[in-house]
């Protein structure tokens, strides 16, 4: 009986892999991993400039808000204004155009 | 690059086919990356989660790709640094408990039911995890994966003269462990 050769790397018993995976694992690999990756980084971007546009366009009502409130005032108090002129005779009316009141 | 992976590339970058691109995608590389992680780790949940974090930062990261190697060689690298990051972290955590982590795994290796090889193999393996991870990542590419040394050496950035060292002596040191626990 000769005997047994010690096993060398270029036995191509050893150049096989021990390992194995779960049944199926391959097929649902995909499948799981899906549900594990955040939105794209091309969507993230789009969503990201279009809160910035709202957020600029919210930012520019409020800024433009007093300045709308300050016109409004302004034109009611003018048209009070020509209601009292209206309500004025003639001469009351010239004389208080000649008075610096 | 072929003209398949331009293809793929064109769609990777496009938002209405990138789903089903990247699906593609992992569909094409999750095997032999499974079994490139599995390699280095050796047990089957650790190599599971390896290569969800790899396609995970493929797929944040697939504005960055250039299309300066393969894809195929940068899911590589990717998976390549996931590995060697998780296992620098297993042994710190080993490190602070007071264990070896290279001890630990050999051991839960001969518990894994996930393991399939006879006591040769068994042998094999442990020779190969008690390997520095660098040589071991370079062993097991070119032992089990057959990846000629130009593929190895894009994907390490390392010199084809470096990697053939190394594989040399990863396949001396191993042949002799495995003499001596046979003989």
């Amino acid at each position: 009986m000769t005997p047994q050769k010690p096993k060398t790397l270029s036995d191509p018993q050893l150049q096989q892999l021990p390992y194995k995976t779960p049944d199926g694992y391959f097929d649902t690999f995909y499948q799981n991993l899906s549900k594990e990756l955040p939105a794209p980084t091309t969507q993230t971007r789009q969503l990201r400039s279009y809160i910035l546009w709202a957020a600029a366009a919210l930012l520019l009502l409020l800024l433009s808000l007093p300045l709308f409130t300050q016109l409004n005032t302004q034109a009611a108090t003018e048209e009070y204004e020509l209601y009292l002129y209206s309500q004025l005779d003639q001469n009351t009316y010239y004389e208080l155009l000649s008075s610096n009141y | 690059m072929n003209w398949q992976e331009k293809h793929l590339l064109r769609a990777l970058r496009h938002p209405d086919t990138l789903h089903k691109a990247f699906e593609e995608l992992v569909k094409a590389h999750q095997e032999p990356l499974y079994w490139h992680i599995r390699k280095m780790v050796a047990l089957h949940d650790d190599t599971n989660d390896i290569l969800q974090n790899t396609f995970i930062k493929a797929w944040k990261g697939l504005n960055n790709f250039r299309g300066e190697s393969t894809l195929s060689t940068w899911l590589y690298r990717i998976a390549t640094n996931e590995t060697l990051t998780f296992l620098e972290q297993k042994k710190q955590r080993a490190l602070t408990l007071g264990n070896d982590y290279q001890e630990e795994l050999l051991q839960q290796l001969s518990a894994d039911p996930y393991f399939d090889g006879d006591q040769l193999q068994l042998v094999l393996q442990k020779a190969i995890l008690s390997l520095p991870e660098k040589q071991r990542l370079i062993f097991n590419m070119k032992y089990f994966s057959d990846m000629t040394y130009e593929e190895i050496s894009q994907v390490l950035n390392t010199s084809v003269g470096a990697l053939k060292a190394s594989y040399h002596h990863a396949s001396k040191k191993i042949e002799e462990q495995i003499k001596a626990t046979i003989l």
